[in-house]
């Protein structure tokens, strides 16, 4: 062997040492490394984990699937005729699965919401009555291969984007986005709150299914998103170019289908007054892009990640449906004036399939205006962004980054890394009352917990 | 429009314009009376920057203000640092080829295995390491013919570039392995003062010429400047390997094609080998290759100072009056070791916690008896405190108690510079060498060059004035003091 190459250094340790890279003008990076959180059989299970040719060859799987994965709006449709399971009497919730009585106030507020929604209780009394009964079924979305933002609520009747994964035929769904402030998926449940759903209901939903249908080959939504990535969305709490994007292509939709133009003004005024109204089709998108995972044996790459107001869980592709859950967090963010940090529920909503899919907070560098908004600055956006990378698969090669010299997004979290680097994923999030009928209070970013990462790791087997 | 406003406000400042070379831009500058000769001629891609001021002085400064306006703005906001968590996620940024490890031991083992798995030379820092690991480590670094150092190694040299406790060396033609630290470094620095240089410092860590271990890094390091080219000489330097592994070293270096200088310090057995030369202490070596380096005779003077038998006996007077006794308190390791041999070599047998004999050994390294060399980097000194390389105090503690002591006639210690260590230690004695200087004699060396960060010279010079005999290396040090005091 020949030590006359150019020496290029990892210092792990001691920074100290690096003051003799510099001075020799050696190239060098500092790692920044502290000591594992786990015990030493659980290292060793990673590195067996590392080592593993099926493990090796399941998570390049996994990240190919993330990868290639082309999801395409096909079809606006109420819940019980598409979303499997859907019956009456029951109600879909964010999140692992939570009983009536553990749910926390923004959540049981939707939830109640929705029971006057659906006319199964005149007033929040009756619906309290109801839901403690036994007598509604509750379970999460992510059973039924559909999400919902915050508490995630879904009933029957509520309309729903239909999202196919034109590379692997799977289909997800995923509820319309109200607006902002004092809306259901917040907690709050008033008159207007269940009139809204009322007119969407009657109004949005035919009207959109109308549009889709009489688009040639369904919306494609992986190249709003990618579009939007370059515009300053991150696709989870800045939605505004892809919502403008998504627009564009519903008016045009929208005037073919429907003559009565008093009704498409009224409709793209609701969706224009909402920088948040593709969130929602963002979200069943990713989800049918994560499904296409789910259950990959062998594979450590997070499958689902997400929050009932109770506890966040993630599941595992080569797990199964096994969920691992830790207490939910509480996102530090931004307030709307009156309330504050003590108002603010626990971490909330199944959006984070959005960072499980390689976007939002992974995608951060895209969206400087966000991390404004929640305190920090435009490098710390760009620092999330490379800070995600070190705890996934792979480099997205359809969704890019300009400020990252176009680099993909970190697509794949695979929770070996997470544990060994002791980096968990950034969430970006609103943030609900804590007690039922307010609605939204704030924005902001947490961290996933350690723990569910770490429990989830103890389950698979080698 | 922004810098214009700005410059106004500046002192002395009338007017200020920044505007792009266009026609219409032109006329406005034109008609303020604020565009030359020069102005005119700018295209419509160049800026004009049109000044008007009370002075030139004035001028001079608002035009420094609008060079730093142009710079890059954003060099504190926009470029984001990658702090990067793993070595996989390092390697994703940097094509390394090296790693250097000093997280705690416990830690130490599955960083190098992840990191010789990925194709990088290591060298372990860190102590605590368990033999098991490091038998298993080195046979993987072996299988994929990686160099691993350590671990418990403190010093390298690779290629030019300083790794762990250090010195600025300047290039050369001799290559060293050693499993000594300190010992390392005196022999690179001293092969400085020859005006000779190095090709590679490799380092092995202790416990490379154990039985169990094997001398796994020895060898290899032999292997390597062997068919390294740029090396001439070879250097290998170490306590007394466990004699199965001398044998298996000195069978190798049989075969080694180029001039071989071995140093076995503490070692008594006579050695003799053609094309190998064995020396006794550590300068011998640095002084022997460096001979060999310039294909000059080997001669080992015992000083290498004018005027030393002079000095000699002047200073013997003094200690005549004051006790008989030295006590030496090094940061070195292996320097202790050195001075202890050659006080040996004088017939006076100190005592140390550090040494080979038992009969000599200190039973509480805190209490000195008779003549005493202690080993202030021993584990019993650091073990959750800093080295006495970086932190002097303990050291400036222990000297100040020795110097009290009636009986006690020199006080010897050694300095240690280069990257790691203390910023300027030669200051952070001074306290303490001043309140003794006239009571006691004080020796001492410093192994570093002009272009360690401390520098040599003026380390030297702070010694010198607390009243400290300074000898160009470490032996003639402990020579100086055997002499005085015999």
């Amino acid at each position: 062997m020949d030590l006359n190459k150019r020496l290029k250094v990892i210092n792990i340790g001691l920074e100290g040492f690096i003051g003799a890279f510099r001075d020799t003008g050696t190239e060098y990076l500092n790692l920044n490394w502290r000591p594992p959180l786990v015990s030493p059989d659980l290292l060793k299970k990673i590195d067996l984990l590392r080592a593993s040719e099926k493990v090796a060859k399941a998570n390049n799987e996994a990240f190919k699937r993330l990868n290639d994965s082309e999801p395409v709006l096909i079809d606006v449709v109420q819940a019980k005729e598409a979303v499997e399971g859907m019956k009456d009497k029951t109600i879909f919730h964010a999140g692992p699965p939570v009983r009536w009585e553990d749910m926390c106030g923004p959540v049981k507020g939707a939830v109640m919401g929705a029971c006057i929604y659906e006319g199964w209780a005149r007033d929040l009394g009756e619906a309290e009555s109801l839901c403690s009964s036994g007598k509604i079924s509750f379970s999460p979305c992510h059973h039924h291969r559909a999400v919902g933002p915050m508490a995630g609520i879904l009933s029957p009747s509520m309309y729903v984007w239909a999202v196919e994964n034109r590379t692997y035929g799977n289909r997800a769904y995923c509820s319309l986005n109200e607006g902002l402030g004092k809306v259901l998926r917040f907690g709050a449940n008033g008159a207007d709150v269940i009139s809204r759903l009322k007119w969407m209901e009657n109004v949005l939903g035919p009207s959109l299914k109308k549009a889709v249908a009489a688009s040639e080959n369904g919306i494609n939504i992986s190249s709003i998103t990618a579009q939007a990535l370059q515009m300053g969305d991150e696709c989870h709490n800045r939605n505004v170019a892809a919502t403008g994007l998504l627009l564009k292509t519903l008016t045009q939709l929208l005037l073919k289908v429907i003559d009565d133009t008093e009704l498409i003004l009224e409709l793209v005024r609701f969706i224009d007054s909402n920088p948040h109204f593709y969130l929602n089709l963002s979200m069943a998108a990713c989800k049918s892009v994560t499904d296409a995972v789910f259950g990959l044996k062998h594979s450590t790459i997070v499958s689902a990640m997400a929050r009932n107001g109770t506890e966040i869980g993630i599941r595992v592709a080569g797990c199964m449906d096994k969920w691992f859950t830790s207490p939910a967090g509480i996102p530090e963010g931004l307030f709307f004036p009156g309330f504050s940090q003590e108002d603010a529920n626990p971490d909330l909503g199944d959006s984070t399939v959005s960072e499980v899919a390689g976007i939002g907070g992974f995608a951060m560098a895209s969206a400087p205006a966000i991390v404004k908004f929640v305190g920090g600055s435009p490098r710390d956006a760009v620092e999330c962004t490379l800070q995600m990378g070190q705890i996934c698969h792979g480099k997205n090669t359809r969704y890019q980054i300009p400020q990252l010299n176009f680099a993909g997004t970190p697509t794949g979290i695979d929770i070996t890394k997470v544990i060994e680097t002791g980096i968990t994923p950034f969430i970006n999030t609103g943030i609900a009352h804590r007690k039922p009928g307010i609605g939204q209070v704030g924005a902001g970013i947490l961290r996933a917990p350690m723990d569910c990462f770490i429990e989830a790791l103890k389950y698979i087997k080698i | 429009m922004q810098i214009s406003a700005d410059l106004e406000k500046a002192e002395g400042m009338l007017s200020a314009s920044l505007m792009m070379g266009t026609p219409a831009n032109k006329d406005i500058l034109r008609h303020s009376g604020l565009l030359t000769e020069k102005g005119e001629t700018a295209a419509e891609n160049d800026l004009i920057i049109a000044l008007e001021a009370d002075s030139e002085k004035a001028l001079d400064g608002v035009l420094n203000t609008i060079d730093s306006r142009f710079e890059p703005s954003l060099r504190d906001e926009g470029n984001a640092g990658f702090y990067p968590a793993s070595i996989d996620s390092a390697l994703g940024a940097l094509d390394a080829n090296f790693a250097l490890i000093s997280v705690p031991g416990e830690y130490a083992a599955r960083e190098t295995a992840i990191a010789l798995d990925r194709g990088l030379n290591v060298m372990i820092f860190s102590d605590n390491v368990s033999i098991d690991d490091e038998v298993n480590l080195k046979n993987r670094a072996r299988l994929k013919d990686l160099l691993l150092m350590g671990p418990d190694c403190g010093t390298a040299i690779i290629n030019g570039v300083p790794l762990g406790f250090a010195n600025r060396v300047q290039r050369g033609d001799i290559g060293l392995v050693a499993a000594s630290g300190s010992g390392l470094q005196e022999v690179t620095v001293n092969i400085c003062k020859q005006g000779c240089g190095i090709t590679h410092a490799i380092g092995t860590g202790g416990r490379d010429i154990s039985k169990q271990v094997g001398a796994a890094t020895l060898m290899k390091g032999i292997d390597i400047l062997d068919e390294d080219g740029n090396t001439k000489v070879m250097v290998i330097l170490s306590k007394p390997p466990h004699p199965e592994v001398l044998k298996k070293i000195l069978k190798r270096l049989e075969n080694v094609s180029k001039p071989v200088v071995a140093c076995f310090l503490g070692s008594r057995e006579k050695k003799k080998m053609k094309g190998v030369v064995f020396t006794d202490t550590l300068e011998e070596a640095a002084v022997a290759a460096s001979c060999l380096s310039r294909g000059e005779k080997i001669v080992l003077p015992e000083f290498t100072v004018n005027g030393i038998e002079d000095l000699i006996l002047r200073t013997k007077e003094k200690t005549e009056k004051s006790g008989k006794y030295i006590r030496g308190l090094y940061a070195g390791g292996t320097l202790c070791d050195e001075a202890i041999d050659i006080l040996r070599k004088y017939g006076i047998m100190a005592y140390s916690n550090a040494g080979s004999e038992e009969k000599y050994k200190l039973s509480d390294p805190d209490k000195s008896r008779e003549h005493s060399l202690i080993d202030m980097g021993d584990d019993t000194y650091t073990r959750g405190k800093p080295h006495p390389m970086i932190d002097l105090t303990a050291r400036n503690k222990r000297i100040a108690l020795e110097a009290k002591q009636d009986q006690v006639g020199a006080i010897l210690f050694d300095i240690v510079l280069g990257y790691g260590a203390n910023a300027d230690p030669a200051q952070a004695m001074r306290g303490t060498l001043e309140s003794i200087k006239g009571e006691k004699i004080m020796i001492a060396s410093v192994c570093g060059t002009n272009r360690d960060i401390q520098d040599y010279s003026k380390q030297v010079k702070t010694l010198e004035d607390c009243g400290v005999i300074v000898l160009p290396t470490n032996a003639q040090a402990a020579r100086f003091a055997a002499r005085i005091i015999k």
